[in-house]
């Protein structure tokens, strides 16, 4: 193994990544004949020395805390899932509307309107009711002059104003 | 068994995640305010994909890949804004109330190298350094964290490496060895 392919294979080697057992041996030999590869096989240990201090880096201990009072843990549905829901019961609810009307046209005689028979019962009625005796009317919430006669009680005074 | 809540299932990623989220984020952007930032960022993210999220063991891939992507746009806006040279204590290397003040400027000086070097790599080569040296990962990890087949994510490992080996030569002579 020459130095070039060895330094390929020091990181693996130093990183317990090496399955190639003939590969393995072949490094072992060449570092055992080679200084400069040794020495570079060192830095690599050396770097990551130099590094480890980072391993130790933990989260503040008011992480988690403050991160979880950022977000609504007892949210009510998500917004989508709302209109989702919204969109869904508006759908079912027009289906059984529309159901519901078929259901009513087939089951009445032809020409059996029940929705436009609802409506001219009321202008009949309407229009044959007897008419209000304007006389007495009181268009404006004033109250009348003159009360309505009452059979037998032209004045229903009873003398409490004398 | 009752299925955990939104809420609760969000809790425990949070708890689960934490640390290397805001230690991946660390290494990245290299203070602890953007740190706290990013990790925030990330986990409301997940917050946000957490519907999607069944409890899938792989998960930690995609937490990294999440936390890496989310360090290197904030690294991109920062770097419009004017550069802190601040150096964090969790950069240097752990207490010794034996140091004296001497050495205490020393180790300040080698984190400040690390920092200007970590920057100085290309974002995919720290990329790899960070999660195989500080995280730990495994090649077949850091290839699914980092998008990629297993040789990619050892060559640039390798490339990483050897860019660090360079610029903190003397540091490595001097305080790496042991």
């Amino acid at each position: 193994m020459n130095c070039s392919r060895a330094r390929r294979h020091l990181g693996r080697h130093l990183d317990g990544e090496s399955t190639d057992l003939r590969v393995a041996r072949r490094l072992h030999e060449h570092l055992a004949t080679c200084e400069s590869c040794r020495r570079q096989l060192d830095d690599l240990r050396a770097l990551r020395r130099l590094l480890s201090p980072a391993k130790a880096v933990r989260a503040p201990g008011d992480f988690a805390e403050r991160l979880l009072a950022m977000v609504p843990l007892r949210e009510r549905p998500a917004a989508w899932k709302r209109r989702a829901e919204t969109l869904a019961f508006g759908v079912v609810a027009a289906a059984a509307g529309a159901l519901l009307a078929l259901a009513l046209r087939s089951m009445s005689p032809a020409g059996f309107d029940p929705v436009g028979d609802l409506l001219l019962g009321e202008v009949v009625a309407y229009e044959t009711a007897p008419l209000p005796d304007l006389r007495y009317a009181d268009p404006i919430g004033v109250p009348a002059l003159q009360t309505p006669p009452v059979n037998g009680a032209g004045n229903s005074s009873d003398g409490d104003d004398t | 068994v009752e299925k955990p809540s939104r809420g609760e299932a969000f809790e425990a990623f949070v708890r689960e995640h934490e640390d290397r989220v805001y230690r991946t984020a660390r290494a990245v952007v290299g203070n602890d305010d953007d740190a706290r930032d990013v990790a925030q960022e990330v986990f409301l993210k997940a917050w946000r994909a957490l519907d999607s999220y069944r409890g899938d063991s792989n998960v930690r891939p995609w937490v990294y890949r999440i936390t890496l992507n989310a360090g290197r746009d904030h690294l991109r806006k920062a770097r419009r804004r004017p550069a802190s040279s601040a150096v964090s204590p969790e950069d240097l290397p752990l207490p010794d109330t034996q140091a004296g003040p001497g050495e205490l400027a020393e180790r300040a000086e080698i984190s400040r190298a690390i920092r200007q070097a970590m920057d100085a790599l290309p974002a995919r080569h720290r990329d790899a350094v960070i999660l195989r040296e500080i995280e730990g990962l495994s090649y077949r990890e850091m290839s699914r964290a980092l998008g990629c087949s297993v040789g990619t994510a050892q060559s640039r490992l390798f490339r990483g490496r050897e860019a660090l080996r360079a610029l903190l030569h003397s540091h490595l002579t001097k305080g790496g060895r042991v």
